[in-house]
């Protein structure tokens, strides 16, 4: 148990410094900006309270809002996706539940329950982020773009951190 | 009250959720139109020194142009030296008068530590702040020309408000006709911007040079902005569209000067005595 919350927190701190040292620093279109730190509102366990799977989210976005000079728009796009996260686990549910222990990921899931739960949560964040920083912006499509390219980047990232994990 | 904590307690989730969706919506409203917003954005000195040892390792690999850059200025300047002009007028006595001059602007030189170039809102992060005299709404030059104004301040960090960013407008004026009109970030391309209200009975020709006007209080009169690369004019409408390649690289920007009008608070009271 403490095992688990420690590892979590790791991955938040890592997380982070990763987004805003590396991810946020590599420029080059404005359809590109992965968030990468969706990673650790996907991979939180299926028991985690759901205060803490709020709080932690919300705590998240802040963190990278601020050195992304975008307040509060990444946050409310993580405090949305984590409270659309555990309706999601209900729906997709297996039908004898969720194993007690078990961890999201490929390992206890398999790759296409985890791909297009991945897929979900890293889109929703993406789609308001950047619905939210073009707040005006006319041309819907350029969004709909920006979502569509930076969520795909950011899911390419998971996979290949998911085959580093993988057990054989 | 026991059905209230009942309620409470059952939908908590919710609760937070509505809660914290408030919170981040107060955030974003705030920083939009509160200028004391420093200490929430990379002005933030934990930020400014995490950025400023991540710029510190970028900043080796542009010596050679940051150098290149660096001379063609000197050179610039070396060329306004009074020595390098030979006097044309003949006068017997030459009178300097010092009480003639006084002087209006004083640079601080600052280095970009973080800048974005690909966000609808690009934003700049220097290493100076009120401790070294930045202030906010102070104007922001490179050798290069225009880059922006300063938006938030804290004690050892600025962020500035470049000219690629969609909220920021600038008046400025053609050199040839004078004619005035705003420079606004309406494209996704770091390197242009467009310049609105230039109604389309003037005269405009490709390659005429932007500089801002002496009307604004924040930067220099004159000083270089970009050049008019195209521009055209939609039947019906009264005003030119005209793209405009910006004159400050913003890709390898590491260097500027931010602008401290040493007279704003004089011509600040002075205006304020005639809305009064």
């Amino acid at each position: 148990m403490i095992d688990v919350f420690i590892k979590n927190i790791v991955r938040f701190v890592f997380l982070i410094l990763l987004q805003v040292g590396l991810i946020n620093n590599i420029e080059l279109s404005i359809f590109l900006s992965p968030m990468l730190i969706v990673l650790f509102i996907v991979l939180l366990p299926i028991e985690t309270p759901k205060w803490l799977l709020l709080l932690s989210s919300f705590l998240l976005g802040l963190i990278v809002d601020v050195f992304m000079n975008s307040l509060g728009i990444l946050a409310f796009s993580a405090v949305l996706v984590a409270y659309l996260r555990p309706f999601y686990l209900i729906i997709t549910a297996p039908r004898d539940g969720y194993e007690k222990g078990s961890a999201i990921g490929v390992n206890d899931y398999g790759w296409s329950w985890f791909l297009r739960y991945a897929m979900a949560l890293t889109f929703v964040l993406h789609f308001f982020y950047f619905l939210l920083v073009g707040f005006g912006q006319e041309n819907f499509l350029v969004v709909l773009w920006q979502t569509i390219i930076s969520s795909f980047v950011t899911l390419l990232l998971i996979t290949v951190h998911q085959l580093f994990v993988l057990k054989k | 009250m026991k059905a209230f904590i009942k309620f409470i307690i059952k939908y908590h989730f919710t609760l937070i959720f509505l809660l914290l969706q408030f919170i981040s919506f107060l955030l974003i409203v705030s920083f939009n139109t509160n200028p004391k917003m420093a200490f929430w954005s990379t002005a933030n000195a934990v930020v400014g020194s995490f950025n400023q040892s991540i710029s510190g390792i970028n900043k080796y690999f542009s010596l050679d142009k940051e150098n290149e850059k660096l001379v063609k200025e000197n050179i610039y300047l070396r060329n306004k030296l009074l020595k390098n002009y030979k006097k044309n007028k003949i006068t017997t006595q030459e009178i300097k008068d010092t009480s003639l001059y006084t002087q209006r602007y004083s640079l601080i030189s600052a280095r970009v530590i973080q800048a974005s170039l690909y966000k609808e809102n690009n934003y700049i992060t220097i290493d100076k702040g009120k401790k070294h005299g930045v202030k906010e709404g102070d104007g922001v030059i490179s050798s290069e020309g225009v880059v922006g104004v300063v938006r938030l301040v804290s004690d050892n960090y600025a962020v500035v408000l470049p000219l690629i960013n969609k909220s920021f407008s600038l008046s400025c004026q053609l050199k040839k006709t004078h004619y005035l009109g705003s420079l606004i970030w309406l494209t996704t391309d770091y390197s242009k911007s467009s310049l609105l209200n230039i109604p389309s009975h003037i005269p405009i020709v490709e390659g005429d040079t932007l500089l801002t006007t002496g009307y604004s209080l924040i930067f220099p009169t004159g000083e270089y902005v970009g050049t008019i690369s195209s521009f055209s004019q939609k039947e019906g409408e009264s005003f030119y569209n005209i793209k405009v390649d910006l004159g400050v690289d913003f890709r390898s920007l590491s260097y500027v000067y931010v602008v401290n009008d040493l007279l704003k608070s004089e011509l600040d009271t002075l205006q304020e005595k005639i809305n009064d």
